[in-house]
């Protein structure tokens, strides 16, 4: 290195030095921010592809099982279509920033969902049978009572 | 390269899907620089390789301030979320001077329409500060259109999707565009303003 560059070289190296400064003094004074998760925990990073679409498939699985329904089992032939869908759901969440939370990982909402989806789906499913069999029991009545 | 005291701009594309090496082919070209930070928003082991890892704020600046040879691997999404961290990086790259900047993933951190005022700055200004930049990513059509300016080279491994070879025919000559589609595994063009060509990665 000639004198000239050494001198341009450290005559670069002050110069960040005090945009550095800059910079720290910046991030000194930024307030400390307030992680909603819990003490010290950090954000959560965006989970891969394949755990999103891994974790979709999965949900349909569950749900299947809980109502009884084939319809919602994409094993098999559906779950190249499904895996698809999953990844366009990835991408979207990935461009817009309301949608961020579907794929970081830890984030508490999938936890939640699914506590209250294992509530609501069998509840719902014992409601319908129940007034279908209430149906049935007024038709039955309503039946005999032309009968009579 | 230098004009006069100011180097030319350098501003890489690496583009391929998940899997095709082009992250290994970006990683291999930044050890080509003494001071390298690779801006790593999804924790992958192999770009922290041989780095200096941080996610914190403080601790970034103060790894800038060493002199000589460094390798930084950013991880600052982790707790300040993607779009903090990412602008965060840029401006220290910006004002630290001298780095070469690997955005990993970058289709995370922007948009297919503006770059981020930061990270447009050092895509279109960084060598005044003798920055520049290799972003990769797995979708090129999210990638920001401010990436096909100012670009000096491109690698690009298969791609099939009709919405990336368009965006890959915004800036190359078609019939380049048309070899994307056609190339087998771990090859990939090897684009410049000037030429193009068909390697087998990894290459210089």
């Amino acid at each position: 290195m000639t004198t000239m560059q050494a001198a341009a070289l450290e005559g670069r190296q002050k110069k960040s030095s005090v945009k550095l400064d800059k910079l720290e003094a910046e991030v000194t004074q930024e307030p400390v921010p307030v992680d909603p998760v819990g003490e010290g925990e950090p954000s959560a990073a965006i989970i891969p592809l394949e755990q999103f679409q891994a974790g979709f498939v999965g949900a349909f699985q569950i749900a299947s099982q809980t109502t009884g329904l084939q319809s919602l089992d994409v094993a098999g032939h559906n779950e190249g279509s499904a895996r698809m869908a999953a990844k366009a759901v990835y991408e979207i969440a990935s461009e817009t920033a309301m949608l961020r939370w579907l794929i970081e990982g830890g984030n508490p909402w999938m936890g939640r969902a699914i506590c209250i989806g294992a509530f609501a789906v069998p509840m719902a499913r014992n409601v319908r049978a129940e007034i279908k069999a209430k149906r049935e029991a007024k038709t039955d009545d309503n039946g005999q009572s032309a009968e009579a | 390269m230098t004009t006069g005291s100011l180097p030319k701009p350098d501003n890489r594309l690496y583009l391929g899907r998940g899997g095709s090496g082009k992250t290994t082919l970006a990683l291999a070209h930044t050890w080509a620089f003494p001071r390298v930070i690779v801006s790593d928003p999804t924790g992958q082991d192999a770009l922290a390789e041989g780095c200096l890892v941080t996610d914190d704020k403080l601790e970034l600046i103060s790894f800038l301030r060493i002199r000589g040879d460094l390798r930084i691997c950013w991880r600052g999404a982790f707790v300040h979320g993607q779009d903090e961290a990412f602008d965060f990086v840029n401006r220290a790259a910006l004002a630290a001077g001298d780095i070469c900047m690997l955005w990993d993933e970058a289709h995370l951190s922007m948009t297919p329409q503006r770059l981020p005022p930061s990270a447009f700055e050092i895509w279109n200004a960084g060598r005044h500060q003798r920055c520049r930049v290799f972003a990769s990513a797995m979708r090129p059509a999210r990638v920001s259109r401010d990436c096909t300016a100012n670009l000096s080279r491109a690698c690009v491994f298969q791609t099939l999707e009709p919405s990336d070879l368009r965006f890959l025919r915004s800036f190359m000559e078609p019939s380049a565009a048309l070899e994307a589609a056609k190339l087998p595994q771990y090859h990939a063009i090897d684009w410049t303003p000037e030429a193009w060509s068909v390697k087998k990665s990894v290459f210089p």
